[in-house]
C-alpha cells in the first residue's frame, strides 16, 4: 500500500477506539485543561453582583426612579449591541442571535454603571418630565455601546470606559438637566440639593456630621450610585476576593487624590488650620463619585494598563487630573473626565512600560556575564 | 593546656554530670509542683529538649510521664490538708478536659513560635499583676 | 449557678493553654485567683487534681505512639516526688499573700526564661538558614526570606520563580498504583525518530529475526540509536502518523521467545566510558524534549552542579514519582554517573513538596552516608516548576532565559527517569522501554506501567480496563501534550503519559475575544505579555510580537489556562515563534 493510503487508513479506522466508547474524539492544541469556572461571563456576573449593594443603596436613598433607570439602561444597552451584531452580519435570524457577542453580559455591566451615574430627574421638556429620562437613557446607551465599544472593535477594544463617555456626553449636551437631586427616597428626610463640591472652594467648611452624612450617603447628588460609601466598599471587597480587579488601583487613586487635594487646597486656602484641611481632604474623597469611579470605572480591563508600574502611573495621574479639575475648574465632574483622559493615554503607557522576559540580557552584555560568574566562585 | 584537660575530664564524666543534672532538675521540679502547685512541666520540657537533646514531641510526652507521679504525690498531700471542694473541682476539671482537646487542635494551626512569645509575655504580665495585686 | 459557669469557663481557658503544650495549668492558677474568690492554696490544689485525668489519657496515647522515653524517669521523678511531698506538706503554713507573691515571681522567672529560649532559637535558626544558603548563587543574603522562614515556617525557604499557576493536581488517580510490567504486545511499531534531531536509518531488513535490545536503526548526525523492544520478526517498515507528525515505523511481530541482548556491564566506568555508553544505548532526555543525552554531556564548559529534575509539575502524571518511591538507589547512582561524566561537583535532586513519600524515600537512601555530594531539595509546588530554566532559578538563583543554554552558568539539568535509564544503561540495558502513566478520568483503571517502545495506545487502553467516555486522547501531559485522533499511535522514548479526558475535563469551548484582563501576563512565569503577542501576531506585526517576548516563551500553557475568554494563546505564540525563527534564518 502506498504511504498516504496507509496513513489515511490508520486515521480513519477508528474514530471510536473502543466499542464501549460512544463519544466523538476531538483534537485541540495544548494546553488541554483550563481553570474551572473561569469565563468572561463569570467575570461580568461578579461585577454585577458587586454593583448590587450600590444599586440597592441608590434605590433606598433616591426612590423607585433609579430602578426604572437601571432596567431601561440595561435593556437598551443589550438591544443596541444585539442590533449592531445583526446589522454587521446582515442577517436577523436565530443563529446570529445565539452567536452574538452580547451573551457575555458586558453590556449589562455598562448599562448598570451608566444608570447609576445619572440623576433621578432629567427634565428636557417641562410638559413631559419622564421623556427626558427616557431620552437620556437611550442616548447614553447608544453612545456608550455603539460608538465607544462596538465601532472600535467590540469588547476589549474600547478606547475609553463606555459608561464614563456616555455620562460625559449627556452632561455636555444637557448640562442644565443634570442637576443634583435631593436624597428624598423611601421615607428619608429631604436634604439640600446642592452638593458639597458645587460650592465655591473658599467657603466650604466641613464638620464631622457632614462627613458622616457623606459617608452614609445622606446627601443629594447628580449621580445616584456614588453616594453610599459602605455599599461601594462592599462591592470592592467582593471584587478583591474574587480577584476580578487589582486591589491596589483604587488605593492609588484615592491616595493620590488625598495627597494632591491637601497640596492644592492648602496652597489656595492656606489660612485654614491643619485639622480643617484634613477634613476637607476626607470630604474630597467621599464626594463627587471618586470612590465609585475608582472601583468600578477606572478598573475596566480594556482601558487600564496591564503592568504593575503602569497601574501606579495610571492611578496617580487620574488622581492628579481629578484634583486639578475640581480645584481650578470647579467642575464637580472631575472624576469622569480624568478617567476618560487616562483611558486614552493607556496604550501609550503600555507601549513603553512592559516587563523584561525572565533572564533577559541585552546582547552586548551577554559575553561578560558567564565570565564574571566563573570568577566570582 | 590545663583548659583542654579540664574539658576532656568533664567530657569523660558526662554520664555522671547527666545524672547530677537530672537529680537537681528533679528537686527544682518537685519544689515547683509541691510548693507552688504547678509549673514543673515548664521547667522539665526545656531541660529535656536543650540539655538532653530529646526531640520536641518526645520531650513533651516524656515530661508528661515524669510529672504524673509528682503531681499525684502533691495532690494527695493537698487533699489531706483539706484544700478540696467538690463542686469547684468538678467544674474546673470538666473545663480543663474540654479545653485541653481544643488546645491541642489549635497548636497544630498556629505554630509554636507565635504561641510561645504570646505566652511568655502573658506570663510576665500576669506575674507582675500577682505581685502587685491587692 | 453563675459561679459554676465561671469555673467551667476558666477551666476551659486553662485547658486550652495546657493543651497547647505550654506547661499545664501555669496560667490556670492566676486565672482562678484573679477572677474567682478562690484563695491561692485552693487554686493550686485544683490545678494539681484537675490535670491528673487528662494527663493519664494523653499519656496513654503517647505511650501507644511510642513517644515516651523511659530512661529519664527514675532519676528525675524520685527526687521530684520527695521534694514535692515535702513542699506540699509545708505549704499550709505559708500565708496566702506570701504564696501569691512567690507564685508571681515564679511566673515572671518562667516568662523571662521562655523569652530567652525563644531568642536563642531564633539565632540558631538564623545561623542554620544562612549556612544552608551558602551554595545559592543569588546576590547577597536575602534577609526577608530568612526572617520569613524563621517566623512563618520552613515553606518560605524555597526560592521560587514569580507567577505560575496552581492547577488541580489529580495525582490521586494513579499515585498509589505500583509500577507494573506491561506484557509484551503482539505487534510493536517502533518509530525511527524518537528524539530531537534527524531520523535514524533502519539497519534491519524485512523478515529478519531480532532480539529485544538489538540495534534496529542507527543514529544519523546528532540523532540517537533505536533498539528493538521485543524479540520477534521484522514485518515491515512503513510510514505512519505519530503524535507530532509522521515518520517511518519498524513493525516487529512478537514470537514470544523472550530473547534479549545486552551490552556488557561496566564497573566503575570512567568519564569517557560513561559518555560512550550513554550515546551507544540511545538515551534521550525523557522529560519530553528528547535531546540526546550523550551530546549534552560532551559540553566543554565547567559544570558545578548537576540538577536532576524530579519536579513532575504537570497534573495527572505520576511515573517519575513512582520511580522515586520504588527505585531511589538506582536514581541516585544514575545521577552520580551523569555527574561524573561532566565532572560536576554536586548533584541536587529537585522534587516538588507534594511528593513527600518520594522525598522520604530518596532521603532514606542518602541517610546511609554513602553519597555525600547528593542532596534532595523540596521545592514549592507550582505549575511550570519542572521547566529547566525555572528549576535552575529555584535551586541556584541563576536567571537564565529560555533562549540561552545553561551550561554557560555551570549547571546541567536532566530528568529523573533519564538518570534511571543511565544507571540501567551502565548495567547493560539499552533504552527500549520506559515507565509510563496511563491515566485520566475516562480510563477505568489508571496505572503506571513499564511499556516497551512502539506499543500502540489501543493495547495500553485495553490493558487498563478500557475507555469510558473519552473525548480527547493526549500523548503527554495535559498542559504540554499532543492530542491525537486515533489510538493506533505508538509510544516512544519520550511519551511519559497517556491521558484520556472525559467531556467535563476537556477544554472544548469556542474561544471568545480578548478582554485585555491581563491574567495571562500575571500567570506567565517567563514574565511575558501573551495577549499582546497574540494580538500583534494576528495583525501581522512580527516586530512587536518579538518585543513582548515571543522568543522567550517556554510554551508551558499557563496563559491559556487562566484566560477567561478561553483563547488558544500557546498556539499563536508557537506560530509567532516559528515565523520569527524563519525570518531570522532568512537574514
Amino acid at each position: 500500500m502506498s504511504e498516504s493510503e496507509n496513513i489515511k487508513n490508520i486515521q480513519n479506522s477508528s474514530n471510536n477506539p473502543n466499542e464501549n466508547n460512544t463519544e466523538q474524539l476531538y483534537i485541540t492544541s495544548a494546553p488541554h485543561i483550563t481553570k474551572k469556572g473561569n469565563s468572561t461571563r463569570r467575570v461580568m456576573i461578579d461585577v454585577l453582583i458587586a454593583l448590587c449593594p450600590s444599586a440597592i443603596a441608590a434605590i433606598y436613598y433616591f426612590g423607585y426612579m433609579v430602578a426604572i433607570n437601571i432596567v431601561l439602561c440595561c435593556v437598551s444597552c443589550f438591544g443596541f449591541e444585539l442590533l449592531y451584531n445583526c446589522i454587521k452580519e446582515k442577517k436577523f435570524d436565530k443563529e446570529t442571535v445565539q452567536s452574538a457577542s452580547v451573551w457575555d453580559l458586558s453590556c449589562l455591566v455598562t448599562g448598570v454603571i451608566l444608570a447609576l451615574n445619572l440623576p433621578t430627574s432629567f427634565v428636557i421638556w417641562e410638559k413631559v418630565p419622564i421623556l427626558g429620562m427616557i431620552i437620556a437613557d437611550i442616548l447614553g446607551s447608544l453612545v456608550a455601546i455603539i460608538i465607544v465599544k462596538m465601532l472600535f472593535g467590540g469588547i476589549g477594544r474600547n478606547f475609553a470606559n463606555p459608561a464614563a463617555v456616555g455620562r460625559i456626553f449627556l452632561f455636555l449636551c444637557f448640562a442644565s438637566a443634570f442637576k443634583a437631586v435631593a436624597a428624598d427616597g423611601i421615607g428619608l428626610e429631604p436634604t439640600t440639593g446642592a452638593t458639597w463640591l458645587s460650592q465655591g472652594i473658599a467657603d466650604r467648611p466641613v464638620n464631622a456630621k457632614q462627613l458622616l452624612d457623606m459617608f452614609l450617603g445622606n446627601v443629594g447628588s447628580a449621580s445616584v450610585g456614588e453616594t453610599c460609601v459602605p455599599a461601594i466598599l462592599l462591592g470592592y471587597i467582593y471584587l478583591c476576593i474574587r480577584k476580578v480587579i487589582d486591589w491596589k488601583l483604587p488605593l492609588y487613586i484615592v491616595g493620590s487624590v488625598a495627597v494632591f487635594s491637601l497640596l492644592f487646597e492648602g496652597l489656595i486656602v492656606s489660612h485654614l488650620p491643619a485639622k480643617e484641611l484634613f477634613m476637607n481632604m476626607l470630604a474630597n474623597i467621599l464626594s463627587g463619585g471618586l470612590l465609585f469611579g475608582a472601583v468600578f470605572m477606572a478598573t475596566d480591563y480594556a482601558t487600564s494598563p496591564n503592568t504593575a508600574i503602569g497601574l501606579v502611573i495610571y492611578g496617580i495621574a487620574i488622581g492628579f487630573i481629578t484634583v486639578l479639575i475640581r480645584v481650578f475648574a470647579s467642575y464637580p465632574e472631575g472624576m469622569s473626565f480624568a478617567i476618560v483622559i487616562m483611558n486614552i493615554i493607556t496604550p501609550l503607557i503600555d507601549k513603553y512600560i512592559y516587563p523584561k522576559p525572565f533572564g533577559f540580557v541585552k546582547e552586548k552584555k551577554n559575553k561578560n556575564k558567564p565570565e564574571t560568574k566563573e570568577a566570582a566562585k | 593546656m590545663y583548659f583542654v584537660i579540664f574539658w576532656q575530664k568533664l567530657f569523660a564524666m558526662r554520664k555522671f554530670i547527666h545524672k547530677l543534672l537530672m537529680i537537681v532538675g528533679g528537686i527544682l521540679i518537685g519544689v515547683a509542683n509541691g510548693f507552688l502547685g504547678g509549673g514543673g512541666g515548664m521547667l522539665l520540657v526545656p531541660l529535656l529538649e536543650r540539655i538532653f537533646k530529646v526531640p520536641t514531641k518526645k520531650a513533651h510526652a516524656t515530661a508528661l510521664l515524669i510529672i504524673l507521679p509528682v503531681t499525684i504525690a502533691s495532690a494527695v498531700i493537698y487533699i489531706i490538708n483539706g484544700y478540696f471542694k467538690w463542686d469547684f473541682f468538678l467544674c474546673v476539671s470538666v473545663g480543663v478536659i474540654a479545653g485541653g482537646i481544643v488546645g491541642a487542635l489549635l497548636l497544630k494551626k498556629l505554630g509554636s513560635f507565635v504561641i510561645g512569645t504570646v505566652f511568655a509575655l502573658l506570663m510576665v504580665g500576669v506575674g507582675i499583676r500577682m505581685i502587685m495585686g491587692k | 449557678m453563675s459561679a459554676i459557669i465561671i469555673y467551667i469557663i476558666i477551666g476551659i481557658a486553662g485547658g486550652i493553654i495546657g493543651g497547647m503544650g505550654m506547661g499545664g495549668g501555669t496560667l490556670l492558677i492566676p486565672l482562678l485567683t484573679l477572677f474567682t474568690s478562690a484563695e491561692q492554696h485552693l487554686a493550686q490544689s485544683v490545678n494539681l487534681i484537675a490535670f491528673i485525668p487528662m494527663s493519664v489519657v494523653a499519656l496513654g496515647i503517647h505511650i501507644k505512639n511510642k513517644l515516651v522515653d523511659f530512661k529519664y524517669f527514675w532519676w528525675i521523678s524520685v527526687p521530684a516526688v520527695i521534694t514535692s511531698a515535702i513542699g506540699a506538706f509545708f505549704v499550709k503554713d505559708v500565708q496566702s499573700k506570701v504564696l501569691k507573691i512567690c507564685f508571681g515571681a515564679f511566673l515572671i522567672a518562667l516568662g523571662v526564661l521562655q523569652l530567652i529560649f525563644i531568642v536563642v532559637d531564633i539565632v540558631k535558626k538564623y545561623k542554620k538558614i544562612k549556612k544552608n544558603n551558602q551554595n545559592d548563587f543569588s546576590k547577597g543574603t536575602n534577609y526577608v526570606k530568612i526572617y520569613k522562614t524563621i517566623f512563618l515556617g520552613e515553606k518560605y525557604m524555597q526560592n521560587t520563580f514569580k507567577h505560575g499557576i496552581h492547577p488541580d493536581g489529580k495525582k490521586y488517580l494513579s499515585e498509589n498504583a505500583e509500577i507494573e510490567s506491561f506484557p509484551d504486545p503482539q505487534f510493536v511499531y517502533i518509530p525511527v525518530q524518537q528524539h530531537s534531531g534527524p531520523p535514524s536509518e533502519p539497519v534491519v531488513t524485512i523478515g529478519e529475526k531480532v532480539k529485544a535490545g538489538q540495534l534496529i536503526a542507527k543514529a544519523q548526525g546528532r540523532g540517537c540509536n533505536v533498539f528493538a523492544s521485543i524479540a520477534g520478526v521484522v514485518k515491515g517498515i512503513e510510514k505512519r502518523p505519530t503524535a507530532t507528525g509522521k515518520c517511518d515505523h519498524i513493525i516487529i511481530e512478537n514470537d514470544f521467545s523472550g530473547d534479549r541482548q545486552f551490552f556488557t556491564k561496566l564497573v566503575d566506568p570512567s568519564r569517557e566510558e560513561i559518555i560512550e555508553r550513554v550515546t551507544e544505548a540511545g538515551i534521550v532526555g525523557m522529560g519530553g524534549a528528547g535531546f540526546p543525552v550523550g551530546a549534552k554531556l560532551k559540553t566543554d564548559n565547567k559544570i558545578k552542579t548537576f540538577i536532576i529534575n524530579g519536579a513532575e509539575c504537570e497534573p495527572y502524571i505520576t511515573c517519575d514519582y513512582r520511580l522515586m518511591v520504588e527505585h531511589p538507589e538506582e536514581i541516585i547512582k544514575g545521577s552520580l554517573y551523569l555527574a561524573k561524566a561532566v565532572n560536576a561537583e554536586n548533584v541536587v535532586i529537585a522534587v516538588e513538596d507534594n511528593k513527600p513519600k518520594g522525598i522520604d524515600s530518596l532521603n532514606g537512601v542518602l541517610s546511609s552516608g554513602k553519597y555525600p555530594n547528593v542532596e534532595v531539595r523540596a521545592l514549592k509546588t507550582k505549575y511550570p516548576q519542572g521547566d529547566a530554566k525555572k528549576l535552575i532559578y529555584s535551586v541556584t538563583g541563576y536567571k537564565i532565559s529560555a533562549t540561552r543554554r545553561s551550561n554557560e552558568f555551570g549547571v546541567l539539568v536532566n530528568n529523573i527517569h533519564t538518570a534511571f535509564s543511565v544507571y540501567t544503561a551502565i548495567e547493560g540495558l539499552p533504552s527500549y522501554s520506559r515507565v509510563m502513566t496511563v491515566t485520566g478520568e475516562a480510563i477505568n483503571n489508571p496505572k503506571n506501567l513499564i511499556v516497551p517502545n512502539g506499543t500502540l495506545f489501543s493495547d495500553l487502553i485495553d490493558f487498563c480496563g478500557g475507555n469510558n467516555g473519552a473525548v480527547e486522547i493526549i500523548s503527554g501531559g495535559p498542559m504540554t501534550g499532543f492530542g491525537v485522533l486515533s489510538d493506533k499511535i505508538a509510544t516512544t522514548k519520550t511519551t511519559g503519559c497517556l491521558l484520556l479526558l472525559p467531556r467535563k475535563e476537556a477544554w472544548l469551548d469556542k474561544p471568545g475575544p480578548c478582554i485585555n484582563c491581563g491574567r495571562c501576563a500575571r500567570a506567565c512565569p517567563s514574565l511575558l505579555m501573551p495577549m499582546y503577542i497574540d494580538l500583534y501576531y494576528k495583525n501581522g506585526n512580527l516586530d512587536l510580537a518579538e518585543k513582548y517576548g515571543a522568543l522567550h516563551c517556554i510554551e508551558c500553557g499557563s496563559c491559556a489556562f487562566v484566560c477567561p475568554a478561553k483563547r488558544p494563546l500557546v498556539a499563536s505564540i508557537k506560530q509567532a515563534k516559528a515565523k520569527l525563527k524563519e525570518r531570522s534564518k532568512k537574514k
